[in-house]
């Protein structure tokens, strides 16, 4: 039952979220600020990771298209699986650690705090300030950070390979290009918009829903993170499904 | 404005949290340009009081006027048009603590002025100056004394200039000196300004130094109600108590 | 700080889109969306891995991509392929080019692979439809290779009749080859065990070919057609390439060989160096051969391959009891025993110093007696029986043994028989069969396993 009620007010909250995001006035310059704190901040993050991510799995496909010879479709194979799944989900993952527990804190700490009461007071309306800001932001950076996760993993993959075969960068990316379609980036890509769009506003519904005091804003923080990873875990299947459905492999 | 029509009246205003009634049936009328004290014990319902003038908290049953409008079925945005007619100060200052002290007390006028932003940061200065706090600008709300906090937040209730005021305990924790300072300021202000002062205290003294009026509230109720000099004859323990307290706090 | 946090957001709003963007470019760029381009069609019989997006190179260089396949309207047509290329290797095609599937390694992508034209051919514009070359699969190339070796086969049965023995043995060889391949499939491993054998079957031939090369003369460009066959030679490449390493090693032998055979009759024929290189070359050969005989003889003892070889006659006589040979144990349900006897007397005579030999009129009686056989097939395993009577004196086991060696030498040597398909079995003075009546025999038999398919009106045993 407290489930149910649950389920169905961030169900409302979601919708008001996208209402109010297409209804202007835009609160332009506070999109712009959490632009800066969840996108640009997190750019090491995931820049960091990308290229980590990018020498394991490099690795990984060499050891195994090595034992058939096809050591040529290393950087082939090492970019699909970036661009497809591994580079949005990766992104997804490690933003609704940071992203969402950040969100989650900042809110809860300011609703026990009665700063978001305090806004109201100032004649601000504390949804559109604080969450729908929240979430344009994080549904420009998702994708955006994908693709900065998509290249520092192919990078990542690039020195792993250059340091065993001396392949040249250039050629290295050709080779990567050769075996991603349209229907293969631009879709997976975009998709991780709903990521964005999940992590922020499961991270704001908790956070704006925080009841008791610093003990209340540490659970948030942790809750959206949990929430948050696991919605974007089951979208993405959704999500894969869909585009399957519009791109048949 | 509409000097005719009280600027804040309470009709019948009834408020439970569960099982708990805060508010019973509270009816309360503040002519504009008066100000009033309000008085009681710790956890009577003075702040969820304030709170309910300012839409911040709806009533269960009754109404709530301002100025003639009853804001207890407006919508978000025309409550904010009220709400910029109301300077609020939270109990615990509620200052945004991701922006400087400064931006604080600027934070009305860059969300409600067309000024400019030099303009905006000599009124905020000026304000600051006028709670003690001149040289506190570029601080952060964190580095801060509590007392410090409290001087701030009602710099940032007075940056609209509104007609009605409403502090929560606007010096509770200064110093007697820093506190008289604080009472000047707002019997100015009524004065020169006739702003409607409506002002949570424990502090016999400074209530005697702003009100025109002293209302108790007990156990949700209003108990007493009238001009300092009559209260003092009344035969209520409670309030004969507070009456002859010199009220620290 | 505020326009510095702005610029920063400005900055990873755009490295964001650049590197999305540069993305999207290298792929349009790959799939030349932004070079000039044009569109030409070719035509395949079976389009195995093609599907639309397929690479198409030009000389091996990506060059497109394919547009659309057309199904055929009838079984008799082809399928229609539609690429799109870019417009600067457009020169490079000209009308004689050709495209083919092609498979990118063995687990890679299949892609369509253009030739370059020659010069002297226009070059193509754009709609034109170019020839298509049928991707081989590797199934087909073991049937192509089977129809081959019938092909040789046949031609070799026909050749002349002077030359026989040795190509007939060859023949043997090359359909031993085919019956392998066509039993273990796609085995590359075996598909080598066979490259050895029919290197081995060659070899002992051109082994053969040492007593019987004074007749080899005029024959000799028959053989040299079979052995320089570029047919044979390319299709056996195609079947793999360790098969291919050992035809190349065959061909090298037989080579040599013929380049020995060749100087042996040439004009300068009658020198010793001549001889002398023609001696080591059959050194070399029969050493190689007796190593590969080896292999053979363990790939006839391998459970997989036995019932293979046994059909094919291949029976290790050691593993044979005299009582199991004269129970018939090598005629079975599909193969009849067609044995002619030949008594002693005509057959021998003994020096004074106690040796046996085959006399004129026995060889003359062994000659006719052949005639008759050689109508059966030329794989047909032959089986000289030995038989000595008690009555004549010493070991008759013995006796027999030196009577039926004799008798395949001389066949060995006058008839060209393959030695592996012609062995000796001494059976003492137990003959149950014999003509004589009384269950001993003095003499050989000549006994011919004959399939019982190519028996066919000469179905009687004849008896001498
Ligand atoms: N949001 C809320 N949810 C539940 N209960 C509340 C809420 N706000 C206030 N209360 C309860 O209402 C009662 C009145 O609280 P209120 O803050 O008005 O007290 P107060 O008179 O301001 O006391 P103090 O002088 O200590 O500030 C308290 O018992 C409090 O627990
Ligand atoms: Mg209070």
């Amino acid at each position: 039952m407290h489930l149910l009620v649950v389920v169905g007010e961030a169900a409302r909250f979601a919708g008001r979220v996208i209402v109010e995001s297409v209804r202007p006035p835009y609160e332009f310059r506070e999109t712009l600020r959490q632009l800066f704190e969840l996108g640009c901040r997190s750019v090491p993050l995931i820049a960091a990771s990308g290229f980590a991510v990018g020498i394991v799995l490099s690795m990984h496909t060499r050891a195994s298209l090595a034992r058939f010879g096809a050591e040529a479709l290393i950087p082939a194979g090492l970019a699909i699986a970036l661009v497809r799944e591994t580079g949005p989900l990766t992104a997804g993952l490690l933003l609704s650690g940071r992203i969402g527990a950040g969100i989650g804190a900042e809110l809860g700490a300011m609703k026990v705090t009665e700063q978001i009461d305090a806004l109201e007071a100032t004649a601000v309306d504390s949804f559109r300030y604080l969450v729908v800001t929240r979430v344009i932001a994080c549904v420009i950076a998702l994708p955006l950070l994908t693709s900065l996760m998509n290249f520092t993993g192919m990078f990542g993959g690039y020195v792993a390979e250059t340091s065993i075969t001396g392949t040249p960068f250039q050629a290295y990316f050709r080779q990567a290009f050769t075996a991603i379609e349209f229907s293969d980036l631009i879709p997976a890509t975009l998709k991780t918009m709903v990521f964005g769009f999940i992590i922020a506003s499961v991270a704001s519904y908790l956070g704006i829903n925080t009841n008791s005091g610093t003990e209340g804003v540490g659970r948030a923080s942790t809750q959206s993170v949990v929430a948050s990873s696991i919605l974007l875990i089951a979208a993405n299947v959704l999500l894969v499904r869909i585009i399957f459905f519009f791109y048949p492999v | 404005m509409a000097t005719d029509r009280p600027a804040v009246e309470l009709r019948a205003v009834s408020k439970s949290f569960g099982t708990r009634k805060v508010l019973d049936d509270v009816s309360l009328t503040i002519e504009a340009g008066r100000s009033i004290c309000i008085l009681g014990r710790s956890g009577t319902g003075k702040s969820v009081s304030l709170k309910t003038i300012i839409g911040l908290i709806r009533p269960d049953t009754g109404g709530v006027l301002i100025e003639g409008e009853d804001i207890t079925g407006l919508s978000s945005r025309e409550l904010s048009r009220v709400r910029k007619r109301i300077g609020f100060l939270f109990q615990y200052a509620a200052l945004f603590d991701s922006i400087s002290v400064g931006e604080n007390v600027a934070f009305p006028l860059r969300r409600h002025s067309d000024l400019a932003n030099d303009e905006i940061r000599s009124r905020a200065s000026h304000l600051l100056t006028q709670v003690g706090l001149g040289r506190e600008y570029d601080k952060m709300p964190s580095d801060l004394s509590g007392g410090m906090k409290k001087r701030a937040g009602l710099a940032r209730a007075l940056a609209l200039q509104p007609p009605i005021l409403l502090a929560d305990e606007p010096s509770a924790g200064l110093d007697p000196v820093t506190a008289g300072e604080i009472d000047a300021l707002l019997v100015t202000l009524k004065q020169q300004s006739s702003t409607t002062l409506i002002v949570v205290t424990h502090n016999i003294p400074s209530a005697r130094t702003i009100a025109d009026e002293l209302v108790f509230l007990h156990e949700g109720r209003i108990i007493a109600q009238g001009a300092p000099a009559a209260l003092d004859r009344s035969d209520i323990p409670l309030v004969r108590q507070f009456m002859t307290s010199e009220g620290a706090g | 700080m505020n326009r510095m946090r702005s610029a920063l957001v400005g900055a990873f709003v755009l490295v964001g889109l650049l590197l999305f963007g540069t993305g999207l470019f290298l792929i349009g760029d790959r799939r030349l969306l932004f070079v000039e381009q044009f569109e030409i069609n070719s035509t395949f019989g079976k389009v195995t891995g093609l599907e639309v997006g397929t690479a198409v190179t030009v000389a091996g260089l990506a060059a497109g991509e394919v547009l659309e396949i057309t199904l055929p309207s009838r079984p008799s047509d082809r399928f229609h392929v539609r690429m799109r290329l870019r417009e600067d290797v457009r020169h490079l095609i000209r009308a004689d080019s050709t495209a083919g599937v092609q498979t990118d390694g063995i687990v890679g992508n299949a892609f369509i692979q253009i030739s370059v034209g020659t010069d002297a051919s226009p070059p193509v514009t754009a709609g034109d439809t170019i020839t298509g070359i049928d991707p081989i699969e590797f199934a087909d190339l073991i049937q192509e290779g089977r129809d081959t070796f019938r092909t040789v086969s046949q031609e070799i049965i026909d050749l002349q009749d002077d030359v026989s023995g040795a190509v007939a043995a060859l023949t043997e060889t090359v359909e031993t080859a085919n019956g392998v391949i066509e039993n273990v499939g796609q085995d590359l491993e075996t598909l080598t065990a066979t490259g050895s054998r029919i290197a081995t079957d060659v070899e002992g031939t051109i082994a053969d070919l040492r007593v019987t090369v004074n007749d080899v003369g005029n024959g000799q460009g028959s053989i040299g057609r079979l052995l320089t066959d570029d047919t044979l030679y390319e299709r056996l490449t195609g079947i793999g390439s360790e098969a291919q390493l050992a035809v190349r090693n065959l061909r090298e032998t037989t080579d040599r060989a013929r380049a020995a055979v060749e100087g042996f009759t040439g004009p300068n024929g009658t020198s010793q160096q001549i001889s002398q290189t023609l001696r080591n070359t059959l050194a070399e050969v029969q050493e190689v051969t007796s190593d590969l005989a080896e292999g053979t003889e363990a790939l006839k003892r391998n459970f997989l391959f036995r019932g293979f070889f046994r059909q094919r006659g291949f029976f290790d006589l050691d593993t044979i009891s005299t009582q199991a040979y004269q129970a018939g144990i090598l005629e079975g349900d599909d193969r009849t025993a067609l044995r002619v006897w030949v008594d002693a007397g005509v057959l021998f005579a003994v020096d004074p110093d106690g040796v046996q030999r085959l006399t004129e009129e026995g060889r003359r009686r062994i000659d006719s007696v052949m005639a008759d056989l050689v109508r059966y097939p030329r794989d047909s395993p032959l089986i000289v029986e030995g038989y000595a009577d008690a009555s004549e004196g010493g070991a008759p086991y013995l006796r027999s043994v030196d009577r039926a060696q004799l008798v395949r030498g001389y066949l060995l040597q006058r008839f060209r028989r393959q030695a592996t398909l012609t062995d000796i079995m001494a059976l003492g003075e137990s003959a149950p069969d014999s003509p004589r009546g009384d269950g001993r025999w003095s003499g050989v038999a000549l006994t011919l396993f004959v399939r019982n398919d190519a028996l066919g009106a000469f179905a009687n045993t004849s008896t001498r």
